[in-house]
């Protein structure tokens, strides 16, 4: 039946759609898990499928700490031997660059990542042919998405089944600056199917005049189009050494006050360790949503 | 391919097998330290991932030796020249040395910067036998290095050895150039095989003389083994047999040699007694594997003709091994606008990979067109460039890895950034390389990706690294360290007395000279004082971590930064981000 539909096919043009659906019908069978780049284990539990879905764009943002989330978002990946790009975070002039002992200590494996230094206007091309091959891009602050390209870069990373990580161009000098700039200089990816941003970073182990960094909690709300538009705001822990200890899901409504809430909470908080664990709260960590196991490569 | 052992055949024994490749070696000891250029009158030491690689004789004298740290190096000897290691450099120095020999004997084949050979069967009889071949290729050597350095060539040690087999030949050249020195000093008369910084051995002499040397040697580099790890293995284990001298190693049988360690066990024992002949050449090789393109315009700087090369030797490798192939000789030849062609062979054992043939490709290209033009020996830009395969064995090492470095991933990421590279230039793709250091961005290093064979790379070294700053790492290094400005409450300048003490608690940090942040917490000074011996390269810095709050008034928001005092300014070093 196959053939003669493509035979037919050939001929006229108006048998497209068929040959299209014979396609749908004969396209192998996938399990969802395998259409997902891994995330270390801490961090499953912030996407719906348990990892990266191929083929997604993931848009980073808010406010410091950024950097530490994509890199900690790569380390799952680079592990399980998917290599991982970086375009646009060192220019050739030297302005910024990925602290490589920081990725490390993440779990990022080193072996498996190259960075691409590239001129601002050609990025979309060099991004196009990276997504083509690798599992993984990251765009650093240096790219400018432009909507046009940007659309087409949506459609070959579907076609292809990568992932396209970024953080919003200009974080470079916004980190510099300190803070964000929800206002003006971080300009964001429109149209991204998960956004992950951050909301609250908290340090300890510094005092006045003594001490040194140390703990560190990011506290990240994400959210997203079709099975990831439900709101919800995680708490990742990192250990003294800059590794992922725990996350947790905090609450599951975008809701300013009660945001306002927990800031006030944390605040309060004196130190990690003295925190109580919030054992209950892992009960609302989602085991496993989004699509059926069983699913047909798209 | 079986072949009579000549212990078991006298008569052959004693004119000496006649397939043994009779082959004349030159090593020039501490080529790296050599290729920098520098004086010899100051102490170089070379490093490579913080370990010296080499050292010329002063620094050696001062108790430098290869292996050492750069701190152990520079407390050995402070005024010691450090430079950073840098193949293409070695290799474009030495081009102008092989340049010198070419007339002296054809198909030089260069194992790596600094050691090459030659087959001396046709030219020790045209110059009239070993020894003449010997000093003429010596005295070619250290004129081509006076011409380039000065009158510094007697003190380099240059050493010319013949003996059978190439391998052997590498050793006892290596042998000849360390001892150069003390022999000079000991004033021994010349003998007719042996003299200053030459030793030829004759026929069937070559066991014999490598008998008393550790089986070690045969791990040593610049042999042209590659597959280095799996020598080191093949060492480990003849020492825990017992077998600690080459000589004893030599005495085995080679088919029990052959059935215990494969191939590369046969191979390293043929060396041990001075019988390595020609590989198993498949035939004439059966197909022409040659590969070439054309440069429209002729390339005159090295990126676009190194890039060419690339290309093609992922071509010449994709194209061996899909018929099981992997290739031990390479012939690369450049053909210029101007008629011109020059041509160099490379040789390694441990079969080139494609990375392995393009780095040599570029570093030849390299030499000729930077260096070559000074001794006049091309003209005009790179028309053609072409790839021999000069010798072909089938490649029996190679194994795809599950988990391994080279996975399917790993040739689909090579393909992408060969094409990325080809939009934006060769420096455009870099990959990190661990460097060590007490500054974050001294850490990691990143290296073109031509540049490293990358399962060579160095990996992290997580010794304590003395005065480094304790993790975590940051997550942004600053190349180029941003000015910001560290105020008191009395809004005056924060700085770092003589003694290391901070003169007041840091109150306001503005990262950008406009807006201001409050300091939630601060720590440090901690204090580090490098290379205070050196006026020039003296540096003196104070570095304080602080965590800022939100000027706009969000609570819950803090950022962590870097801060370094340098000559009396602040600069943003890192951030934790």
């Amino acid at each position: 039946m196959v053939v003669a539909a493509v035979a037919k096919g050939n001929k006229t043009k108006g048998n497209k759609a068929d040959l299209r659906s014979i396609v749908e019908h004969t396209k192998p069978v996938s399990l969802s898990v395998e259409r997902c780049l891994p995330v270390l284990g801490e961090l499953q539990g912030l996407f719906p499928a348990g990892g990266l879905q191929r083929g997604s764009v993931v848009e980073l943002g808010g406010g410091p700490g950024i950097t530490t989330l994509a890199m900690a978002l790569l380390a799952g990946a680079t592990k399980t031997g998917s290599w991982v790009a970086t375009v646009g975070f060192e220019q050739v002039g030297g302005f910024e660059q990925i602290g490589w002992e920081a990725a490390e200590d993440l779990g990022v494996n080193l072996q498996h990542l190259a960075a691409v230094r590239c001129p601002a206007r050609k990025w979309p091309t060099v991004v196009a042919s990276l997504v083509e091959s690798f599992d993984l891009v990251l765009c650093g602050p240096e790219v400018i998405p432009g909507a046009a390209d940007l659309r087409r870069l949506r459609t070959r990373i579907r076609e292809r089944g990568s992932v396209l990580m970024a953080i919003p161009h200009g974080w470079g000098s916004v980190a510099a600056s300190g803070f964000r700039s929800s206002s003006s200089k971080a300009r964001g990816w429109h149209g991204s199917d998960i956004r992950l941003e951050i909301r609250e970073c908290h340090w300890w182990g510094l005092g006045n005049g003594w001490g040194n960094l140390a703990e560190r909690r990011l506290k990240v709300a994400v959210d997203g189009r079709g099975s990831m538009n439900r709101q919800r705001v995680f708490e990742i822990d990192f250990d003294s050494r800059g590794r992922i200890m725990k996350s947790r899901i905090k609450n599951s409504q975008s809701n300013s006050q009660s945001n306002s809430q927990s800031n006030s909470q944390l605040v309060a908080g004196s130190h990690l360790v003295s925190d109580p664990p919030l054992v209950q709260d892992r009960s609302d960590v989602p085991a496993v949503v989004g699509p059926a196991g069983l699913d047909r490569v798209g | 391919m079986s072949r009579p052992d000549p212990g078991g055949r006298p008569d052959l024994d004693a004119q000496g097998d006649p397939r043994v490749i009779r082959t004349l070696g030159i090593c020039c000891a501490q080529w790296s330290a050599i290729a920098t250029g520098l004086s010899w009158s100051v102490p170089v030491a070379v490093l490579r991932a913080n370990r010296v690689v080499s050292a010329n004789s002063f620094a050696r004298s001062e108790g430098i030796v290869v292996g050492s740290t750069k701190r152990e190096a520079q407390s050995r000897c402070p005024m010691v020249e450090v430079v950073e290691h840098d193949e293409t450099r070695d290799a474009r120095v030495f081009e102008s040395i092989m340049g010198a020999l070419e007339d002296v004997a054809p198909r030089w084949e260069v194992t790596e910067p600094g050691r090459c050979g030659v087959p001396s069967l046709g030219p020790s009889r045209y110059h009239g036998g070993d020894r003449p071949l010997a000093d003429v290729v010596r005295r070619r050597v250290l004129e081509a290095l006076e011409e380039n350095f000065g009158d510094a060539a007697d003190l380099m040690g240059i050493g010319v050895a013949i003996a059978d087999g190439p391998r052997a030949a590498a050793v006892v050249a290596e042998e000849v150039a360390c001892s150069e020195r003390e022999y000079s000093s000991v004033g021994r008369t010349a003998s007719p095989r042996r003299a200053r910084g030459v030793l030829c051995l004759p026929r069937c002499e070559t066991a014999h003389h490598l008998a008393p040397l550790p089986t070690s040697r045969i791990s040593a580099g610049g042999m042209g083994w590659g597959k280095t790890s799996e020598l080191r293995d093949l060492v480990d284990i003849l020492r825990r047999l017992g077998l600690k001298n080459l000589g004893r190693f030599a005495a085995l049988e080679p088919t029990d040699v052959l059935a215990r360690f494969g191939p590369l066990g046969r191979s390293a024992h043929d060396f041990a007694r001075g019988a390595e002949h020609d590989r198993m050449v498949l035939g004439d090789i059966p197909e022409n594997f040659s590969v070439s393109s054309e440069l429209d315009p002729p390339a005159d700087e090295v990126d676009r003709a190194a890039f060419m090369a690339k290309m093609l030797a992922d071509e010449l490798h994709e194209d061996l091994s899909s018929r099981g192939l992997a290739c031990t000789r390479i012939l690369v030849v450049a053909e210029t606008e101007l008629g011109d062609r020059i041509e160099r062979l490379w040789r390694d054992e441990g079969t080139l990979s494609p990375t392995a043939i393009a780095q040599r490709a570029r570093w030849q290209l390299d030499g000729w067109l930077s260096s070559g033009r000074t001794v006049s020996r091309t003209h005009g830009g790179v028309s053609r460039i072409l790839l021999i395969p000069d010798q072909v064995v089938p490649d029996n090492g190679r194994q795809l890895g599950f988990w391994g470095e080279r996975t399917e991933n790993r040739e689909r990421a090579m393909k992408a950034l060969a094409r990325v590279q080809a939009m934006l230039g060769h420096s455009a793709v870099v990959v990190p390389e661990w460097q060590g250091g007490r500054s974050p961005a001294e850490r990691y290093r990143p290296v073109p990706l031509e540049t490293v064979e990358l399962d060579a790379r160095v990996g992290r070294d997580d010794t304590p690294w003395p005065g480094s700053l304790p993790p975590p790492a940051p997550a942004i290094v600053w190349p180029v360290p941003v000015s910001v400005e560290v105020l008191d409450s009395a809004d005056g300048r924060v700085g770092v007395d003589g003694r290391g003490q901070i003169t007041a608690a840091p109150e306001k940090v503005s990262l950008d000279g406009r807006n201001w942040n409050e300091v939630k917490s601060w720590a440090g000074p901690w204090c580090t004082e490098e290379r205070w011996w050196d006026p020039e390269a003296h540096r003196r810095r104070a570095r304080i971590q602080v965590v800022l709050a939100n000027n706009v008034g969000e609570p819950g928001i803090e950022a962590a930064h870097l801060l370094t005092l340098e000559s009396g300014d602040w600069r943003l070093e890192a951030s934790y981000d």
